[in-house]
């Protein structure tokens, strides 16, 4: 269920496309609650309950601990259930692999745990099970990561197969030749995924082929074939150093034990003698004129539409209160899009928008699977709806109630070991800080509607954006045309140019 | 399960104060009681943060659709939220957001749940706006409202299923396992033809019989006093009535007989897929019934890890499969056991069949080890304590074992299901469910260009 789905997403740091920052909590201020219901005097329901403001929720921020080989710890006790989560996050995705050999370390995230110190593969996978632990391993565009959640009690034995997973990988070449050919798959599988297809064009479309963020973090399937074991070996050795990881860890556990375990566990992790690679910051995506491409799905019953333009890097004190915006706009039940698209049209199942947090230049997205006969009236309505949000920002009302569900979210992500540890390995992995949450909580908190007007004309204005549509051509061709959009260019499922 | 909602607007709120010594011990501490006019309330405390979150289950689903209206009880779920004239529509969810909390819903073969979630000043309103369509809903769904959800649900069926890779799968593998009579012969989703033809109507009828506080248990958990919960409860939902005398229409599980099938029903489908993919289908036993818990652990020792049987031979060892799943997808009436195998590009679809009868064929000879069973138990131990974080996952837990088992405090039975569970018991349970010459297999191919 999506709580699985959401846990990994924020926690592995997804493998393809920026994965959405976990909302930044916010304190919800004293406002004028809305007017109650006035109930007639027979109503036996009485009238509307007004709540009280709610307490605003502070999210605790964790401890920072030196951890084994100058790597840092953060980490944050929770003692009410017997679980710990704990995350190692590098900061070296995509971004930092050579683009013809994209893939390459979400390649080498993936064989961490196909044989690692004394256990061929399926001795290693037989050990987590053994002990009822999950353990997954990603790359994302900004950093690679790899996590184990357990019982408490099986802690010290968890973190044994880890430190083998990422101080130790085997990489031997019967268990490389199986992985690359399941990758090869997956990836071939992935054309044929109408959303992951919005995604990955979307992107590349978006960036262009040279940038760095353009290829998905797991590869196309012509850049899977070049990725061979030496290089995933010589990838390891480079970017999976303590000297750069981040340990995350949430859960029943404290901090002396923590520290004992970890010394223990990672005492073979060094330092190497040389300093870390640079880390990757490509910067933005080259300005153009609006675009406009197209992928073909003949006979597909709905079309995925995209726009797409620049956002701030997720660094940018723009960045919190811009995901206020966004919220406002798709990121709701009762935003304007989905109301739009949604409530008053019936032409999706839902609509939303999002602002990627990347380490460098990300991407504000607006996105909806729309009833492919639908399309032109979802691209206009979309558009006014992002136009109108650009010329007019947004009312004290608007305001109030991003402030109270960014409260509710807070609430809710800290309220689970796994919602901490993915909102902390997010952080960790775009190079915020520990405190990243309250700080951004406390720009939520600030930001009065004037400023968010301002940011929402920057950040919204459409004028420079890039419109892609998977589905039918020939409804899309037309939508397009109606909405007077730019001509469409043909692209396949990994946005390469196809003839018309 | 279908959702009202997108699936990212799902709330996840949580908390993790759950008491727990250890997996073995679960504590799940309630208080329960009964209002006159028969709806179930049950409070679940949880001091740790200042949150709630409710579940108000109606014992009503799809299995309880009348002929011709396949998909209704979804459709009526959406049609909750469509206003009413204490909360016109969209302000249910306006009310809500604007003070921070989240909301959903979702239906199943077996029940209808609505769900909200948020700071803990929020209680009275979410009892409120719940009573309040409780009470009236039925009577404000006029056409427009049925028609513009209509089209919500259709979309949500074409995104769901037919626009996914193999979604299509969800749509007929009810079909092809149940015969016509049965009440999980068709999808939770429905037709298109049969939500085109549900009327204002039959919105009216299907809300009088079913969306009534005797068909109803309301559970509130988190930063919440039973006292408290008890008397707002009293005061929001004591005054409805029961509208119909009668008891409603409701299929029970004394009802209807533990389906089979006799011979092995086959069925190809072609999607706009790269691979092919085989779907094995048996039916099997109910949830919390003798036998559930061992599959589950069966499930586990199939397909969890490099080293579980199916795994290890068609993915690692020989190269014949992509991915394998096993599964025991638990329902109230009866159950699925369900193996899924995406077959490798180049590989003969009937060769990863035959390999997959191989396996099982073992299975079905001879218990598994002790360290298999072992294995399992670990995995259901940890994910056991896992599924309890939120507050908001709490109270559909104690909804569900309300429903299924009639006593929310059922926690430590179920576990004990699974501690209880041997190498001998799984296998006398495998060999009931895993029965070769009787099972669905349908095979998901890839459309000729």
């Amino acid at each position: 269920m999506k709580t699985a789905a959401a846990f990994l997403l924020a926690l592995v740091v997804a493998s393809c496309g920026g994965a959405s920052r976990a909302p930044a909590p916010s304190r919800a201020e004293p406002s004028a609650p809305p007017a109650p219901t006035v109930a007639p005097p027979s109503d036996p329901l009485g009238s509307r309950p007004v709540p009280a403001s709610a307490q605003p929720f502070v999210p605790p921020a964790p401890q920072v601990l030196d951890g084994p080989g100058k790597s840092k710890v953060w980490l944050l006790e929770r003692h009410g259930l017997p679980l710990v989560t704990v995350a190692i996050v590098v900061p070296y995705g995509s971004a930092a692999e050579p683009i013809e050999k994209g893939g390459l370390a979400y390649a080498t995230a993936d064989m961490l745990d196909e044989g690692a110190g004394d256990r061929d593969a399926l001795l290693f996978s037989q050990a987590i099970n053994d002990l009822g632990a999950r353990l997954a391993s990603s790359a994302d565009r900004d950093a690679s990561s790899v996590s184990i959640q357990m019982l408490s009690s099986k802690l010290e034995a968890a973190l044994s197969l880890l430190a083998d997973a990422v101080v130790k990988p085997r990489h031997e070449k019967k268990d490389w030749s199986r992985v690359s050919a399941l990758w090869n798959n997956a990836l071939k599988n992935r054309t044929q995924e109408p959303n992951d297809v919005a995604r990955v064009v979307t992107t590349f479309t978006y960036y262009g082929a040279k940038h760095p963020y353009a290829h998905p973090p797991d590869g196309t399937m012509a850049s899977a074939k070049k990725v061979q074991l030496p290089d995933i070996a010589k990838w390891h050795k480079t970017i999976w150093r303590p000297d750069a990881a981040t340990f995350v860890v949430v859960g029943d556990v404290k901090s002396t034990e923590l520290t004992a375990l970890l010394s223990k566990a990672f005492a073979a992790w060094k330092a190497p003698a040389d300093s870390a690679p640079p880390i990757a910051d490509p910067g933005p995506a080259a300005p153009r004129e609006m675009r406009s491409f197209v992928v073909d799905r003949p006979e597909a019953p709905q079309i995925v539409m995209s726009w797409v333009r620049s956002g701030p890097r997720a660094s940018d004190p723009a960045y919190a209160p811009l995901s206020m915006i966004n919220i406002a706009l798709g990121g709701s039940f009762t935003s304007r899009l989905n109301q739009n698209l949604r409530e008053d049209h019936g032409w999706t199942y839902g609509a939303r928008s999002s602002v990627n947090a990347q380490r460098s230049a990300g991407m504000v997205v607006v996105r909806a699977a729309i009833r492919a006969d639908a399309i032109a009236g979802a691209l206009r309505e979309a558009r006014k709806e992002v136009d109108t949000l650009a010329k007019e920002g947004l009312g004290e009302t608007d305001v109030e109630k991003v402030r109270a569900l960014l409260n509710g979210e807070a609430l809710e992500s800290y309220g689970t070991v796994r919602g901490v540890a993915g909102s902390l390995a997010g952080n960790a992995s775009l190079g915020l800080l520990p405190d990243q949450d309250v700080r951004d909580l406390a720009a939520q908190r600030s930001a009065s509607a004037k400023e968010l007007t301002a940011l929402a004309t920057t950040y919204f204005d459409l004028a420079a954006t890039t419109v892609v549509l998977v589905g039918p051509k020939d409804l899309a061709v037309k939508a397009l045309a109606e909405n007077g959009l730019p001509k469409p260019e043909f692209v396949d499922a990994e946005g390469a140019p196809v003839a018309h | 399960m279908r959702l009202r909602r997108f699936l990212p607007f799902v709330p996840l709120v949580g908390a993790v104060a759950l008491m727990a010594r250890s997996a073995r011990s679960l504590e799940l501490p309630f208080e329960q009681t009964k209002l006159a006019n028969g709806l179930t309330v049950i409070v679940h405390e949880d001091h740790l943060l200042p949150e709630v979150a409710t579940n108000l289950l109606y014992r009503v689903a799809s299995k309880d659709e009348s002929p011709g209206r396949t998909g209704f009880a979804h459709l009526f779920e959406h049609l909750m939220f469509m206003g009413t004239k204490r909360a016109p529509n969209k302000m249910f969810d306006a009310w809500m957001e604007a003070a921070g909390g989240q909301n959903n819903a979702s239906t199943s073969a077996d029940v209808t749940d609505y769900f909200e979630s948020g700071p803990s000043t929020l209680l009275p309103l979410f009892l409120w706006l719940e009573a309040d369509r409780l009470e009236t809903l039925g009577g404000e769904i006029d056409r427009p409202k049925l028609d513009l959800q209509r089209d919500v649900v259709r979309n949500e069926r074409r995104q769901m299923t037919e626009n996914r890779p193999y979604g299509k799968v969800e749509l007929r593998l009810p079909e092809l396992l149940y015969p016509e009579s049965h009440p999980y012969h068709h999808p939770v989703i429905g037709s298109h033809a049969d939500l085109e033809a549900a009327s204002v109507e039959d919105v009216r009828t299907f809300f009088d019989e079913h969306y009534r506080p005797d068909n109803a248990a309301l559970v509130v958990a988190g930063d919440v006093r039973a006292a408290e919960v008890k008397e707002l409860a009293q005061r929001y939902f004591g005054f409805i009535p029961v509208r119909q005398r009668s008891a409603p229409r409701r299929v029970e599980k004394t009802a209807v007989a533990m389906p089979t099938l006799d011979k092995v029903v086959r069925e190809t489908l072609e999607d706009r897929v790269e691979m092919t993919k085989i779907i094995m289908a048996f039916h099997s036993p109910a949830r919390f019934d003798p036998g559930d818990a061992e599959l589950d652990l069966l499930a586990s020792i199939l397909s969890s890890g490099k080293t579980s049987r199916l795994y290890k031979s068609l993915v690692y060892e020989k190269s014949l499969a992509q991915s394998v799943t096993a599964s025991q997808d638990s329902s109230s009436l009866s159950s699925v056991f369900t193996i899924e195998i995406l077959v490798r590009p180049g590989v003969s679809a009937d060769a990863v069949e035959k390999a997959t009868d191989a396996i099982l064929t073992q299975v079905l000879a001879k218990a598994p080890s002790a360290e298999e069973v072992r294995r399992a138990k670990n995995q259901v131990a940890f994910q056991f304590v896992d599924r309890l974080q939120s507050v908001a996952a709490r109270a559909r837990l104690l909804n569900v074992y309300w429903y299924d088992k009639g006593d929310p405090g059922y926690v430590n039975k179920d576990l004990a299901r699974y501690e209880q569970a041997n190498a001998e018991g799984i296998l006398v349970q495998a060999k009931k469910t895993i029965t070769m010459g009787g099972r669905v297999i349908v095979r998901v191919v890839p459309r000729a260009p």
